[in-house]
């Protein structure tokens, strides 16, 4: 299944338990934004601001550089885990947080 | 996705009236309304102990017309609203007609070899980077890519063969972000990539971890991975395609096309100089409008359908004593029990989101590069 199906079902799950599921496309905008569109999966929210200013922001406090990063955050915005690559991970993460039986 | 009973020209605030219409009446326990948004819902009877919000009815509305969800609806709506020939491609046929010759050159072509050179422009910050990259290209799934910088330097190759790409620098690999010094010093020599990629169905290497490395100048305003017969992703938003004559680029009569792609903010379109000889790009100039206006201007030469690889064009083993690289796993990472950062930045859908308004909500936050169109 194609991460953006798959992060709008997390969105779905999420919001039912009140977890905002968020993807930010970093660098490049545009692809995001043109596969966005062609999927018409803008069912969750996308970030789009690519100025500098918040690439540098974002890329300083949340360790996204080059690489997928992920972060879940609780409710007082205190960090619980962070960590890269792993997008199994971070639909496991939201679906543990949700209570959502797994298997 | 289907429409069913949307109006040709559909208005949103329209169909938000509807959605709080329909709230209105759902909690005035209308009949009508019930059955509608339990039938919608598919929750008969409606839980006597849920509240019906704004955005359930929105959903209703959304189903109600075809569509999965109200995001889906809404920018359905925009989209067409935005687009000068509502959803169907207009323009100049010729136009049309070569632009569809250039893809069916790229994709009948077994062999390809080219050097683009190119100028990214940010109008904002009136910054300009310049490069060259040269490529060899094989089918089904073989690449060499050499990456020039400004001054001419050769600083980067990376070789796709057999599923696999391995990329190198020439002297110091560039320094990432969160990266501790120290750790860039003992690593910065002698460093190659690897990764196995897949031509074919994913994300094009060549937008991809070639940027990421800084193994090419910037983003292709034509993109080579139509040899590799991929799909371009724009071509689902052009919205209309114009002839501009012919011009004489490097010796080659060229047509000049231009595709117009309207999405909801932004606005991009790209002006192709496409040679009548093989049908390959020349030169091609793309402006993006929209939160951050820039311009890619590529001239393409040397340009070879009929390109003789040679031996070891696509393949490349580390020396002894090189180290394969990948970043570090937490380099960088904010560190759990740390309050998170700030940020306030816009949404796709026109919306703001920062930490204020997601207190008392778990917040699960995906940053990446081009991997929401990549995975």
């Amino acid at each position: 299944m194609k991460v953006t199906a798959r992060i709008e079902r997390l969105h779905e799950i999420g919001m039912r338990a009140r977890i905002r599921v968020v993807a930010w496309d970093l660098f490049d905008v545009r692809e995001a934004i043109l596969d966005a569109v062609r999927e018409n999966a803008i069912g969750y929210p996308i970030l789009y601001d690519p100025s500098r200013e918040a690439v540098e922001s974002y890329s300083n406090g949340y360790g996204a550089r080059a690489t997928p990063s992920f972060c879940i955050i609780d409710e007082n915005g205190i960090v619980i885990e962070s960590w890269i690559h792993d997008f199994d991970r971070f639909e496991a993460a939201v679906e543990r947080l949700a209570g959502v039986e797994l298997g | 996705m289907s429409a069913l009973g949307l109006p040709a020209s559909p208005n949103l605030e329209h169909l938000k009236n509807e959605a709080k219409e329909l709230l209105a009446s759902f909690r005035i326990h209308d009949a009508k309304a019930v059955r509608r948004v339990e039938a919608a819902l598919r929750l008969t009877p409606f839980p006597p102990t849920r509240m019906l919000r704004l955005s359930d009815a929105q959903l209703v509305v959304a189903r109600d017309y075809g569509f999965a969800s109200w995001p889906r609806l809404r920018n359905h709506v925009l989209r067409i609203a935005k687009s000068p020939v509502q959803s169907s491609i207009g323009g100049d046929p010729e136009a049309l007609a070569v632009y569809r010759e250039m893809i069916a050159a790229f994709r009948a072509a077994q062999s390809l070899s080219f050097e683009i050179r190119s100028e990214h422009r940010y109008w904002l910050a009136d910054e300009s980077v310049t490069g060259m990259t040269r490529l060899w290209l094989s089918k089904p799934n073989q690449l060499r890519q050499e990456s020039f910088d400004s001054s001419g330097a050769l600083y980067a190759t990376s070789v796709v063969s057999d599923g696999r790409l391995l990329g190198y620098w020439y002297g110091k690999r560039p320094k990432y972000e969160g990266e501790e010094e120290d750790a860039y010093q003992r690593t910065c020599e002698n460093a190659y990539y690897q990764r196995d990629v897949d031509m074919g169905s994913t994300y094009p290497f060549l937008n991809d971890t070639a940027q990421v490395l800084r193994m090419m100048p910037f983003i292709q305003a034509v993109e080579p991975g139509l040899f590799f017969r991929r799909e371009p992703p724009r071509n689902r938003l052009i919205v209309a395609y114009r002839s501009y004559g012919t011009e004489v680029v490097d010796g080659q009569i060229c047509d000049i096309v231009e595709i117009e792609m309207s999405i909801e903010t932004p606005h991009r379109s790209t002006r192709i100089w496409i040679a009548r000889s093989d049908r390959f790009p020349r030169r091609a100039i793309e402006t993006w409008a929209g939160a951050m206006e820039w311009t890619t201007t590529e001239e393409w030469r040397n340009v070879s359908p009929i390109a003789e690889m040679p031996d070891g064009t696509f393949r490349w083993e580390p020396p002894d004593g090189w180290t394969r690289w990948s970043l570090a796993p937490d380099a960088g990472l904010i560190a759990p029990g740390t309050p998170a950062p700030d940020f306030d930045v816009a949404l796709l859908d026109g919306g703001k989101l920062n930490p204020a308004k997601l207190r008392g909500w778990k917040v699960a936050l995906a940053l990446g590069w081009g991997w929401v169109a990549a995975w």
